[in-house]
């Protein structure tokens, strides 16, 4: 049925009508050391999204992505794009520590960024979204602290965050490292399987997404176990960054 | 639907029991259906799927769809050029399923033809078409302009067929098309959702009618601008309403001038009864008579400055980052070429007859 409940009110419906969509997805990956053994996994599943993604041109100009890598620091690996505009994945190399801040941080300056630059090509944007993947426990002590700053509703563009562990992962961890979903895999599943699943859950999510116009947060994962999320951090719908 | 009777050897309402064992699932939770399953059996004619909605259709709805299906039965309209292009390049529904309540639950339709399959699985959407060339380029060879005109002609050539039969579609989107790179043909899906007069406003981020108030049902003014976006976005391999707009104001070669203005027409008219129908469009696709009546339009809005995100990026060379192999996706591939291998082996059989042929010389002369 119609669902024309987010037209801006007052608006030229023509004017309102010409600005596109966008949902800014921010792909936060572990590549600590203990990542070092699915590398090879994690390349070919990241070639594996960008390849979908870019053949699905309604989805990459809906789901506009940026790719975080972050181990001892946190690096933008991809800026803010359509992903159809990039024409090959990097491939992360994975060593040092587990550093969560360095990455919450490096979310949150983006975000900044991010949002007036999309706004500036007169997208319509929507609340930005994060995806966690990690396969172990932080090794920094100001972690939580940075995702409060991170996800604090005092800051008008608090992204959404959904997060996924496996191997070492650490349960409670997850879950407050998440605002609407912490899906944690299976004991005894394959690693490699988990972080397939893993962005194919994701990619799942942002194609219902891109058919529904607004985030669509998965229920469950294959071969994952949804985690409680702390309450503190539940959040409400989707809405514009106008 | 499709065109080989063998498909209604089931009756027009169809007990799920009737089905028997049903095959793979190909599609779940999208739009109305909570499931799409193949379904083998025997007898039933072409590949049909069960679709199955995601709660059980009202009456009014159960015989919207029992018209739909009587449709393609009927002989009535038999030979009618309208009714023979939804009947073979759109999935009209076969029979209405019910479950042990009687309850519509959902239908039979045919599965598309395997030349709108995607090799890894799946369907080539419009999607991919809707492009421009220089994103093609990238993985091969763009369509000509001729190609696109091709694959609109077919486009719009369903759309006037229903309009023609007053009925309402209105959920066309990038997913609901699927095109053949062998042909530039068309095929649409979802059909049975389609409504006499109104229907359904089947809300698709980008495609919303900026002259429907809201909660307004869907009616063949509401399609007439759907169609002509999605025409305009194959057509123009521009995706932008505003640059598509100016676009089709400025049209490039190998896009007709009466078609441009039609296309805007339907898409900017300050009045939506006013826009032009769909058969007017095809007319003027198809290098025929242009039927055009003078539409007022609103003024086209500013074009969009070049973004960033226009031009191709590169991902940033970081200590976490090596360079990366190009992505293989499942882009369309240019038709084979048959005749070039058979020509190779042809070659390679020939040079292995010559050089055996020495060998025997050489060794007779040996001896």
């Amino acid at each position: 049925m119609s669902n024309h409940g987010d037209a801006v009110p007052g608006q030229d419906p023509h004017v309102y009508h010409l600005r596109q969509k966008c949902l800014p997805t921010y792909l936060v990956i572990d590549a600590s050391s203990s990542m070092e053994p699915h590398q090879n996994t994690l390349n070919r599943t990241l070639a594996q999204l960008h390849a979908t993604i870019s053949e699905s041109p309604r989805v990459s100009e809906f789901a506009h992505m940026s790719l975080i890598a972050f181990s001892t620091d946190a690096h933008l690996i991809i800026e803010m794009t359509d992903l159809d505009r990039i024409q090959m994945m990097p491939e992360v190399v994975c060593n040092g520590l587990t550093n969560y801040s360095a990455a919450f941080d490096l979310v949150h300056s983006r975000i900044e960024t991010d949002v007036d630059e999309l706004r500036g090509m007169g997208m319509a944007v929507l609340r930005p979204v994060m995806f966690l993947l990690t396969d172990g426990a932080p090794t920094d002590d100001g972690w939580h602290d940075a995702f409060r700053r991170l996800v604090n509703r005092s800051w008008p563009r608090y992204p959404h965050v959904i997060s996924y562990g496996f191997g070492a992962a650490n349960p409670d961890v997850l879950g407050k490292v998440a605002t609407k979903a912490a899906f944690l895999a299976d004991a005894g599943t394959d690693q490699d399987h988990a972080l397939l699943e893993a962005l194919g859950s994701l990619l799942n999510s942002l194609v219902a997404s891109s058919r529904a116009g607004e985030m669509q947060i998965p229920r469950s994962a294959p071969g994952f176990t949804a985690q409680p999320v702390s309450e503190e951090y539940l959040t409400v719908s989707a809405e514009y960054m106008d | 639907m499709t065109a080989d009777r063998s498909a209604w050897a089931l009756p027009p309402v169809t007990p799920l029991t009737a089905l028997g064992s049903l095959g793979e699932q190909i599609a779940t939770n999208n739009g109305q259906s909570s499931a799409v399953t193949r379904v083998s059996t025997p007898g039933s004619g072409p590949d049909l799927l069960f679709k199955r909605y995601k709660k059980p259709l009202d009456d009014t709805d159960a015989d919207r769809l029992d018209r739909l299906v009587a449709f393609g039965r009927s002989d009535a309209a038999a030979g009618r050029p309208s009714r023979e292009v939804l009947l073979s390049r759109t999935s009209w529904p076969v029979a209405r399923v019910t479950d042990d309540t009687s309850a519509a639950i959902g239908c039979l339709i045919p599965t598309a033809p395997d030349a709108f399959a995607l090799p890894g699985g799946g369907f080539r959407e419009i999607d991919t078409l809707a492009r421009s060339d220089e994103r093609f380029a990238r993985n091969g060879t763009p369509p000509t302009p001729e190609q696109r005109l091709t694959a609109c002609r077919c486009l719009v050539g369903i759309a006037a067929a229903l309009e023609e039969r007053k009925l309402v579609y209105s959920d066309w989107n990038y997913a609901n098309a699927f095109w053949n790179p062998g042909d530039y043909s068309v095929y649409l899906i979802d059909m049975d959702g389609c409504a006499q007069h109104t229907g359904d406003d089947v809300y698709q981020p980008g495609w919303e009618d900026p002259l429907a108030p809201p909660g307004t049902p869907a009616d063949l003014h509401t399609d007439r601008y759907r169609v002509a976006l999605l025409t305009a976005r194959c057509l123009t391999g521009t995706r932008n309403l505003a640059e598509v707009l100016h676009t089709l104001a400025d049209p490039p070669a190998g896009v007709p001038r009466g078609a441009a203005d039609l296309l805007l027409d339907m898409l900017w008219a300050q009045d939506r009864d006013r826009r032009p129908r769909s058969s007017a469009l095809l007319a003027a696709l198809d290098d025929g008579p242009l039927v055009r009546s003078p539409v007022a339009r609103s003024p086209l809005p500013a074009r969009p400055a070049v973004r960033r995100g226009d031009t191709t990026q590169q991902p940033r060379q970081t200590a976490l980052t090596r360079t990366g192999k190009p992505a293989t996706g499942t882009q369309p591939k240019q038709p084979q070429r048959p005749e070039r291998s058979k020509e190779n082996v042809t070659w390679a059989l020939v040079a292995l007859f010559v050089t055996v042929l020495l060998i025997v010389i050489i060794a007779a002369n040996a001896s």
